[in-house]
């Protein structure tokens, strides 16, 4: 073994090593109301600051527990921040805002978050429910404990298939006489 | 299924895009230190088109993604005219239509002016198309250099191998040839390593974690698959070479062309990873995204917040492993025994996907 042979092999060590290029993806930062709040102010407007500055075009709907879809009057991007102005405050009740918006990376990003609004505000036609049917769950806790299902694996079965490639390629490489 | 056609117009771009810049070296070149190259006349404008054409897929990944809530006007609008993707898209368009139309007009190969005009408006193209990309959009301008190295550098290694390769008919001179190339290759190897550890910062840090995620999984096939790539680099950059300047009778060109098909085969992982969401935080990203299909489908089950790499199968996964190294290994054999250099291509694939497979058992069990 050369000294020229350690280098290659360091070389190739060191590429190893290097992960290829990348970056973040643009997500959502915070956003008022914020993931799980329960607000008690009346809810006019939206406000959703992302990791990153944002291309126009971006957009928030907001649906309710009835699963009625509401779109804001308007939405503004400017910088980072997503402003949807609402029109009226909101009914009390549970909402889901759904967003989608474009990083600056040029990739499409979508995402949604809870809140509730208990501003004593009803809808028209809405009675008002004191107790909730059911409590918000941040999505960030939205988990059950670790559990372990034991579902068979089908590792066993992808190293048979590369066994048998491994063979068929391997043979059909090395079994022909080589070109003299 | 626009995630295939992204994938396949980026290789394609990239592909051209080496192309031109081999073609541009090489009549750079005087001929004492090349082989006969013959290159083929009608090549290369339609190379510049394609280049800038392929490019389009991700702005048109914008515009399907606005149409629903916008309307088609309204999101032609805002995805190709006021995003920067759509914008820098356009850039390169109107460059890689010009550089076509010139190398309409005058041959590549009709003087070292047109050559070097036809390298420089090459390197245009490719340093808007490392604008357009991910890294130069969130840092500030050191991203968007580091990303122009490295595609410079694919570009001149891939683009020289495969115009050699494939369109060499006199390997005459190949040693004087192989005496420039060598180094440059290097040098651009080298340029790439340097490249991503510049970029370390903002690389996905939970490296390990992040095999659970489609990205992290291509990250790791693709480092496999380089592996195979500098197998291959070391028989021709070596073996082969030694053997040529003893004055042996080899054909080094299928081993050349071995080599640059593997190493467009990472272009293609990498144009399918550059789509994929990267992850800075992988909890947060799965929470996105979800865990990948390929994770899933091997251990079915097995996530929950707060996986970690266990590594408790190192007798499978370490198996497979050493498997993937043997494969490798049989490389230079198959040279040594004057087999198909195409082999190398088989071999490398196969190698990768046991050591892929296996570096996954390793972490996370059978
Ligand atoms: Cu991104």
């Amino acid at each position: 073994m050369n000294r020229k042979w350690i280098r290659y092999i360091g070389l190739c060590l060191c590429i190893w090593l290097v992960p290829s290029l990348a970056a973040a993806h643009t997500h959502l930062k915070q956003s008022t109301p914020s993931d799980g709040e329960t607000v008690s102010q009346p809810v006019q407007k939206l406000t959703l600051v992302f990791e990153e500055r944002i291309e126009q075009g971006g957009s928030v709907e907001l649906r309710d527990e009835a699963g009625h879809t509401l779109k804001p009057s308007s939405v503004k991007v400017q910088g980072d921040t997503l402003e949807a102005t609402l029109g009226p405050a909101l009914p009390d009740g549970h909402y889901t805002a759904k967003w989608k918006i474009i990083g600056l990376d040029g990739h499409p990003m979508q995402g949604s978050f809870h809140f509730e609004v208990k501003a004593g505000k009803t809808s028209a036609g809405q009675k008002p429910s004191p107790v909730p049917k059911q409590q918000p769950t941040p999505h960030h806790d939205q988990h059950a404990a670790p559990v372990k299902r034991s579902t068979s694996s089908p590792v066993i079965w992808v190293v048979a298939i590369l066994v048998l490639s491994t063979a068929v390629i391997v043979g059909w490489l090395f079994w022909r006489k080589p070109k003299a | 299924m626009i995630a295939w056609v992204q994938t396949l117009a980026e290789t394609m771009a990239v592909t051209c895009l080496a192309l031109l810049t081999g073609g541009a070296l090489l009549s750079l070149v005087a001929d004492d230190y090349k082989p006969v190259v013959i290159l083929p006349h009608r090549l290369f404008p339609l190379v510049a088109l394609i280049a800038g054409l392929g490019s389009f897929v991700p702005v048109l990944r914008l515009v399907l993604f606005l149409e629903p809530d916008t309307g088609c006007m309204e999101a032609v609008r805002l995805g190709v005219f006021l995003s920067r993707t759509g914008q820098v898209w356009l850039g390169l368009l109107v460059v890689s239509v010009l550089l076509a139309l010139f190398l309409q007009v005058r041959d590549v190969r009709s003087s070292k002016w047109t050559a070097g005009w036809a390298l420089f408006g090459t390197w245009m193209l490719i340093l808007i198309k490392s604008w357009m990309g991910h890294v130069a959009s969130v840092s500030d301008i050191s991203g968007w250099v580091l990303q122009s190295v490295h595609l410079t550098s694919v570009c001149v290694w891939a683009g020289g191998l495969m115009v050699v390769g494939f369109f060499t008919v006199d390997t005459a001179r190949w040693l004087s040839f192989l005496r420039w190339f060598t180094p440059t290759a290097i040098g651009c190897v080298t340029a790439v390593i340097l490249a991503g550890w510049g970029l370390m910062g903002t690389v996905d840090p939970e490296y390990v974690a992040s095999w659970v995620l489609p990205y992290g999984e291509a990250l790791l096939l693709k480092q496999w698959m380089t592996a195979g790539v500098l197998v291959t680099a070391g028989v021709n950059g070596g073996w082969i070479r030694r053997k040529l300047a003893r004055g042996e009778e080899v054909n080094p060109l299928p081993w050349m062309r071995a080599e640059a098909v593997q190493i467009l085969l990472v272009v293609a992982i990498t144009a399918w990873m550059s789509q994929e969401a990267a992850p800075h935080t992988v909890a947060e990203t799965v929470q996105a995204v979800g865990v990948s299909p390929l994770f899933e489908g091997l251990f079915p089950g097995k996530w929950y917040p707060g996986l970690r790499a266990e590594w408790q199968g190192y007798l499978l996964g370490g198996l497979l492993v050493l498997w993937a190294l043997i494969l490798l290994a049989m490389i230079p054999l198959l040279y040594r025994q004057r087999r198909s250099a195409y082999g190398a291509v088989w071999l490398a694939g196969l190698a990768a996907c046991a050591g892929f497979v296996g570096v996954l058992v390793w972490a996370y069990g059978g």
